[in-house]
């Protein structure tokens, strides 16, 4: 039998084990519950899932450090790579550095992994190139791009697309710091270079003052770049190694030497590199007088200091490029976050996937890493590519939306609500009419509750399934004074954290029927209207928290919904505390309880809902 | 397309108060948002649940029409329900309100959505903004593609006018973009400023007044008659 | 094109070489227009202003028409008035009817002006004529005048009514150019002369007037003494487009700070700082610019007319 024609009357963890107390209501709900499930399960159609061949290639775009690693990685494993680079070499922002803090060579290292890169079989490296388009979805991209000197022309398919288009060192501008005003104020990168390939240069110079946090936690970039006072730190103990006679302050704001980079800090101290902390809203100045560079930096507690110098490195944080990583971006159907940078499926459970499948990230194209970071990161994405590559099919969801062409109008509000860019009008192909992609849609159902012409069905949790689910739910032959709740919970977070409130025994009254949809935002306004129509006293939607929410950010259309709702609610005649929206997690299974008992204890004063229409007046005649 | 905003519930309710059955008929046209089934039966839930706030019961069906401004079109769905329900609400725009009730004789047919001006979406900016006052002298040959009808507070036709700050107008808080120095950029930048310094005279206002018509000459049925009367 | 003659006192002291001066009356919601015609005294008294502009409806506020105001000013205190007339409120058939109703009554200077939009004023919800724009204006009153014919071209009967008609240009704005060609537009339908919004800024203004001299026709430049610092204050903060310079709103408070509780006083110190300001300007404008004179617009402020214009 297709598994789809399966449904669960949840009569344990959502009945028996929360009402212990009341156990005659308890079977009167089991009873609902179970006439639910029928109406549902009447509705259901069986489901086929989607399969597609993988193309075993993939494509990584970005030929520093974390590309040349992600692209190694897939190739050691027998997959073709692509990897396409803008510049004339490869290697990337690590062209500029010479030494990790830690001492390790970092150019010998990188010689060596383009090396390997250039020789690997497998491996197809495109330099001087631009991508003109992506095409495609998941197992199946095509690429067309431009490269060489000679502007040729290239298309190929791939599986999987790995972004490592990296960042770039701020560069100072309108004159900060006299950057461009004087040549002896220069980057760290600058310095460096001249550290490790013209030490002579630094066997003169008496003092050098290096200025952290240039270009990162202000108000254009509120971020701390996490390298730069490892940089600094390093370029200072060179310096002192090349001349031990030289000064060298560094002025802060906090050192984050994190993990074991702190005892490079110690150690700087300990060979008298003088550190000196300034606040936040009072930078230090470089003023210029009769060819002199003096640093002011300001103690509140002492005034102003003065140092001299004859060398000035500021510590410029990494910043995205951010005309490049948008048109990337749209190219790829993904998002950036509010610093440019490629925003990452979920910071801590999904960092190196993008939400959109088959599409991975890694590197400094994600945010600020070192070295060692951006190879970790590589071989993760690269680790997660292999789960799709590794197999010759994949399988996708069975319970996905499809557009009726005959009904759809073609006015592509289904694509602004959809996270995954997996339906949409499909303008390129002139057809004007909207498409779900079943390889991109993850089943969450916003596309069908916003669908203006009902063209869109939601299989599984459609109108067809929850619609009779309602009129069951709201159903009451007797009130007896108890409010009926009629309540849609999300699959992944407040059902989840009813059925925990479940198995922890948390106890609450059974005037509530819960009906599961995917996602909260998969609820369309008609559907709550119906529950009050139909009896309902009270109706209750439970979403992920604002920011959790399973499909990316269903939750928002939820919460625009429901706002729409609230809105309106009293000039339709109802009590507007009637209608309850509530963020529960999947392990707030005792907020839930907690909420569903204040709920009905509040619709129990309010009475039930016919109280709320006029009462129809009673002439009394003689 | 036409850019409707929908009534406050309570002034929809007043008008369909006196009756208890009605058609609640979305459109599939142009107007943006789209009010089409699910908005049509979202409409009628709504009434629906305050009809009973006032002790009143409301039976209705919500339908949609491809476009309620074709007489044919919108004839052909609705005809089957007319006989059944003593009014209609419909979500069009006002073209689709007065061809109901021009083609449904036997009731009324009451607006849900206020008609507010031909225009298109600003993406960027999430907003409609009026393009089209169809004026019927259309001028963007002459103006780079900008309308100093739509586009203009003051429809002037020899601008821009001194109250501009910046390229802003000053209608609605210098916000919004003076039509005239927008143009007077395009036209620079097309070479174009021969159609700037023009001097234009006073418009024929007459082709922009209530109530208008066009005459259609080209059927074959009435060309015999037309050439007679030499009208064409 | 040849000028059309000098049917007004100021467009014939403007060609005989003359530096004039033209002051502003603002009639508000008024029945009583006794204020008007004490300014429009006291402007007269100095025997330097060569005409008085009479604004109508500013801000889009609903006051007395222009019109009757003028006529008052010119039978009664024997001061030429500038007619200003917005195609705000009119259509062109009204428009054709007041100017011939007011060159009738006999008033010579007529300043076409678009207007502030009803949506600025206190009428929001009235709707805006703009069936000509001021351009047009122009072009309706040199039909009227030079060929004595309306819009259409219907004769008018009994003789060509004797009007001058200029246009108003703005300084402040940004982009200057589309407004220098709109100016340009005007000139070609017939203005005989230009006044100009106010302008704080020395070097800007005579940038715009320099812009302005190809197109041959005399410029007043619009000055705006202030007569408090409360005024200067809102002026900066609400007039969009037009910031009083930092200097000149210090100096005014400064003059109030220092000179609180003695009225006398702080008069004298507000006049001193106006006149510190405006008198090397309008000698610079007059001495290094083709300027045709100065609009000054000192409502209800005529105690600065003789000291500041005294010595031109």
């Amino acid at each position: 039998m297709n598994k789809y024609l399966f449904d669960l009357a949840n009569i344990r963890d959502q009945c028996s084990w929360v009402h212990m107390h009341e156990p005659e209501e308890a079977t009167e709900k089991a009873k609902d519950l179970v006439r639910m499930a029928i109406a549902r399960a009447r509705k259901l159609v069986p489901l086929q899932e989607q399969q597609v061949e993988v193309i075993h290639k993939g494509m990584v775009i970005g030929g520093g450090v974390a590309g040349m690693t992600a692209a190694l990685n897939l190739a050691n494993q027998g997959f073709e790579v692509f990897l396409i680079e803008k510049a004339e070499k490869l290697g990337g922002f690590s062209n500029n550095i010479y030494q990790t803090i830690e001492n390790y060579d970092v150019q010998e290292f990188l010689e060596d992994l383009i090396n390997k890169v250039n020789n690997h079989k497998l491996i197809n490296v495109f330099l001087n190139a631009r991508i003109n388009s992506i095409g495609g979805y998941v197992c199946n991209f095509t690429t067309k791009i431009t490269f060489g000197e000679d502007k040729q022309k290239k298309e190929f398919q791939h599986g999987i697309i790995i972004v490592a288009t990296g960042a770039h060192e701020y560069q100072p501008k309108n004159g900060e710091f006299l950057f461009d005003k004087d040549d002896r104020v220069i980057l760290q990168s600058e310095l460096e270079k001249i550290l490790f390939t013209k030490e002579e240069k630094i066997n003169n110079l008496n003092s050098i003052v290096m200025i952290q946090c240039v270009g990162s936690r202000n108000e254009e970039h509120p971020y701390c770049s996490r390298m730069c006072c490892s940089e600094a730190i390093k370029n200072a103990l060179k310096a002192k190694e090349i001349n031990p006679n030289l000064n060298i302050t560094i002025l802060y704001r906090d050192i984050r030497t994190y993990g074991f980079k702190e005892k490079y800090y110690n150690l700087a101290r300990e060979k008298g590199i003088l550190f000196l902390r300034f606040k936040d809203d009072k930078p230090p100045e470089i003023k210029l007088e009769n060819g002199k560079l003096d640093i002011y930096i300001n103690k509140s507690d002492i005034g102003n200091i003065k140092i001299g110098a004859d060398l000035v490195a500021l510590s410029a944080g990494i910043v995205a490029d951010g005309e490049a990583n948008e048109t990337l971006a749209k190219m790829l159907k993904v998002p950036t976050n509010d610093d440019n940078f490629f925003l990452e499926a979920h910071v801590k459970l999904r960092p190196s996937d993008f939400a959109t499948e088959g599409i991975f990230l890694c590197g400094t194209a994600r945010g600020t890493a070192t070295i060692s970071e951006s190879i970790a990161q590589a071989m993760s994405a690269a680790s997660r590519a292999t789960t799709i590559l590794s197999k010759d099919i994949l399988i996708t969801e069975g319970v996905i939306s499809k557009v009726d062409p005959a009904l759809c109008i073609g006015c592509n509000r289904c694509a602004e609500v959809c996270n995954y860019g997996a339906v949409g009008v499909k303008y390129e192909e002139g057809l004007m009419i909207s498409e779900v992609n079943p390889l991109l849609c993850k089943g969450c159902g916003d596309c069908a509750a916003e669908c203006p012409a009902e063209a869109i069905t939601m299989s599984h949790f459609g109108r067809i399934q929850i619609e009779p689910m309602i009129t069951e739910a709201a159903k009451v032959t007797v009130k007896n004074g108890q409010p009926r709740i009629v309540a849609f919970l999300c699959n992944w977070c407040s059902y989840a954290g009813a059925d925990l409130a479940g198995v922890s025994r948390y106890q609450y009254p059974p005037n509530i029927r819960t009906i599961r949809v995917m996602c909260s935002g998969g609820i369309p306004k008609s559907f709550i209207l119906q529950a009050f129509l139909e009896g309902a006293d009270g109706v209750f939607v439970g979403g992920c928290h604002l920011g959790d929410c399973h499909y990316i950010a269903g939750n928002q259309d939820t919460l625009r919904r429901t706002n729409e709702i609230e809105k309106i609610i009293e000039s339709l005649g109802i009590n507007p505390d009637r209608f309850m929206r509530k963020w529960v997690s999947a392990s707030e299974g005792k907020i839930f309880a907690e909420t569903i008992t204040e709920f009905t204890k509040k619709l129990k004063k309010l009475g039930p809902i016919e109280n709320d229409y006029k009462k129809k007046e009673i002439i009394i005649t003689e | 397309m036409i850019i409707t905003k929908l009534k406050d519930i309570e002034e929809i309710y007043e008008m369909i108060k006196p009756y208890s059955k009605i058609l609640v008929a979305g459109c599939d046209g142009c107007c943006q948002p789209p009010r089409s089934i699910n908005e049509a039966k979202v409409l009628a839930q709504m009434l629906e649940l305050k009809a009973r706030s006032e002790g009143k019961e409301l039976k209705w069906k919500a339908i949609t029409v491809l476009r309620q401004c074709d007489d044919r079109i919108a004839a052909t769905t609705l005809r089957p329900f007319i006989e059944e329900y003593d009014a209609i609400v419909s979500l069009a725009c006002g073209l689709g309100v007065g061809m109901l009730n021009r083609i449904i004789p036997t009731i009324l047919t009451f607006p849900a959505q206020n008609s507010m001006f031909g225009g298109v979406e600003n993406n960027g900016e999430n907003y409609f903004a009026e393009y089209c006052e169809t004026c019927g002298d259309c001028l963007l040959g002459v103006t780079g593609g900008i309308c100093p009808m739509a586009g203009c507070a003051k429809n002037l036709s020899n601008g821009p006018c001194g109250g501009q700050v910046e390229g802003k107008c000053e209608v609605g808080g210098y916000i919004h973009d003076c039509a005239w120095v927008k143009m007077w950029e395009r036209l620079k930048k097309f070479n174009r400023l021969d159609l700037f310094t023009i001097y234009r005279p006073p418009r024929n206002y007459r082709i922009w007044s209530s109530p208008r018509f066009l005459h259609i000459y080209e059927t074959s049925s009435n060309v015999e008659e037309l050439q007679k009367e030499e009208k064409i | 094109m040849p000028k059309r003659p000098a049917y007004s006192n100021l467009v014939k002291t403007i060609r005989e070489g003359k530096f004039v001066f033209t002051g502003e009356l603002e009639p508000e919601k008024d029945f009583d227009l006794k204020h008007v015609l004490k300014s429009a005294e006291a402007m007269k008294k100095t025997g330097k202003i060569v005409a008085a502009n009479v604004t109508d409806g500013p801000q889009g506020d609903a006051y007395t028409c222009s019109m009757v105001p003028c006529y008052l000013v010119q039978e009664k205190v024997g001061l030429e008035a500038i007619w200003q007339m917005t195609v705000r409120d009119r259509n062109r058939i009204a428009l054709f009817g007041d100017i011939l109703g007011g060159a009738i009554l006999g008033l010579k200077n007529l300043l076409a002006l678009t207007g502030d939009h009803s949506a600025l004023g206190d009428h929001q919800n009235a709707r805006p004529v703009y069936d000509l724009d001021s351009t047009q204006l122009i072009e309706l009153v040199s039909k009227m005048v030079d060929e004595g014919t309306d819009v259409e071209g219907n004769e008018i009967q009994g003789g060509k009514p004797q009007i001058n008609v200029g246009c108003a240009a703005n300084p402040n704005s940004n982009p200057r150019e589309p407004e220098i060609l709109k100016v340009g537009r005007k000139v070609e339908v017939g203005a005989d002369f230009i006044q100009t919004q106010t302008s704080f800024d020395i070097d800007d203004a005579k940038e715009f007037l320099k812009e302005l001299e190809k197109y041959n026709t005399p410029v007043l430049l619009g000055l705006f003494p202030i007569k408090s610092y409360g005024i200067a204050a809102y002026f900066d903060a609400n007039i969009p487009g037009v910031s009083v310079p930092k200097e000149f709103l210090g100096a005014l408070k400064k003059a109030e700070k220092d000179n609180k509780g003695n009225k006398s006083a702080k008069y004298a110190a507000i006049d001193r700082v106006n006149l510190e300001f405006y008198r090397p300007f309008i000698n610079e404008i007059k001495k290094t610019t083709k300027a045709a004179g100065i609009h000054c617009m000192a409502v209800h402020y005529e105690r600065l007319f003789d000291p500041l214009l005294k010595d031109f």
